[in-house]
């Protein structure tokens, strides 16, 4: 979509919502995450596997993946990390966006609960109607020594997978850990470092981090820019190197 | 301006026929969409326009239907006095070609 002009006679300030009336209708929206499907898993793996396989050669897909993964980290990434990664994305050719799967028990039987489809501008990503993934965190944890990173969000799940990293990613900043038992045991006498990105993201993963220092060997709270919002997919833009980001997390 | 109006608007139409794509419409014009899709078209304290999967809206305000980007933008806004300015505006946000009128 280019960039226009806004029209002569239109006040967009009267079109403004003001945050107290935005929260209301977001907690509306978010009160339903607790709940079941409403959709069949053979529905939803048959939508998913309708969608487009992605390839950095279209340039219709390849505008929509810059925004999600850098060229140089899918070509320099593991093979095994690429096929997984590969796996999990999908291009919509109807509304020109990418697409992501989200899934339960990552760790053994990797089973599709709803997908999520890309959005401009920095907004949060849209996710499959009468679905509701968004309690359930996605784990994967290969080797018995490695740092383990706690990020938020499927776009730096998709980056950190590609980079090779262990780690835990929770869904969204209002997400409550609601089988801690579990969790505590895949983090135990290991680095735990979690990635925040603002305010939002402390307020959630402050208490998290309280869980997992009765069991892990050091747990810290690391801030990747020094201003403003920056997760992890912004982080990488800075680099060209797998390993320069190794270093500069490690650091 | 405009050779076709009816392939125009057809167009336009199809661009935008489903939430998220009237939702990049609404972005660009800076108007505040909430995550149930609920936006405001008049003055008011709440919003109660409501964004359909077709691209649709409907104010449940007024009760006033608004069949795609075109008349939400027209009859709604009331952003431009006339039909073609808006057609026009938003085949450039589109990126739609037009063709000259010979």
């Amino acid at each position: 979509m280019s960039v226009v002009a806004p029209p002569p006679n239109f006040d967009a300030s009267l079109y403004k919502i003001d945050g107290a009336t935005m929260n209301r209708f977001n907690s509306m929206r978010q009160s339903n995450s607790d709940e079941e499907n409403d959709v069949a898993f053979n529905v939803l793996d048959k939508e998913f596997d309708n969608f487009d396989r992605i390839d950095f050669q279209n340039p219709r897909h390849k505008d929509e993946l810059d925004g999600v993964f850098p060229i140089w980290l899918y070509n320099q990434a593991n093979p095994l990390d690429r096929d997984l990664a590969y796996s999990m994305s999908r291009f919509d050719n109807r509304h020109g966006r990418f697409v992501t799967g989200c899934y339960e028990n990552s760790q053994f039987e990797f089973k599709l609960i709803s997908y999520k489809h890309r959005r401009l501008y920095g907004q949060k990503w849209r996710t499959r109607a009468g679905t509701h993934p968004n309690n359930t965190p996605f784990i994967r944890i290969f080797t018995d020594d490695m740092t383990i990173f706690v990020i938020e969000g499927h776009r730096d799940l998709l980056n950190s997978l590609l980079l090779g990293l262990d780690v835990i990613m929770i869904p969204f900043a209002g997400y409550k850990n609601s089988e801690p038992l579990e969790m505590i045991e895949e983090v135990r006498d290991r680095n735990v470092v979690f990635l925040i990105e603002d305010d939002k993201a402390y307020k959630c993963m402050k208490p998290l981090a309280g869980e997992f220092a009765s069991s892990a060997k050091s747990v810290l709270l690391k801030e990747l820019g020094s201003a403003g919002k920056t997760d992890l997919s912004d982080y990488i833009q800075q680099f060209s190197t797998i390993q320069e980001v190794l270093d500069g997390l490690s650091s | 301006m405009f050779s076709d109006f009816k392939m125009i608007r057809l167009k336009i139409q199809e661009r935008t026929s489903s939430k998220e794509g009237l939702r990049d419409v609404l972005h660009s014009l800076d108007v505040d969409v909430t995550e149930s899709d609920y936006f405001k078209v008049r003055d008011e304290r709440s919003p109660s326009c409501k964004l359909n999967v077709d691209g649709s809206c409907y104010d449940y305000g007024t009760g006033t239907y608004y069949q795609d980007a075109v008349s939400l933008l027209f009859d709604g806004y009331k952003a431009f006095n006339s039909l073609p300015a808006t057609m026009q505006w938003l085949c450039e946000l589109l990126n739609i070609q037009q063709e000259a009128k010979q």
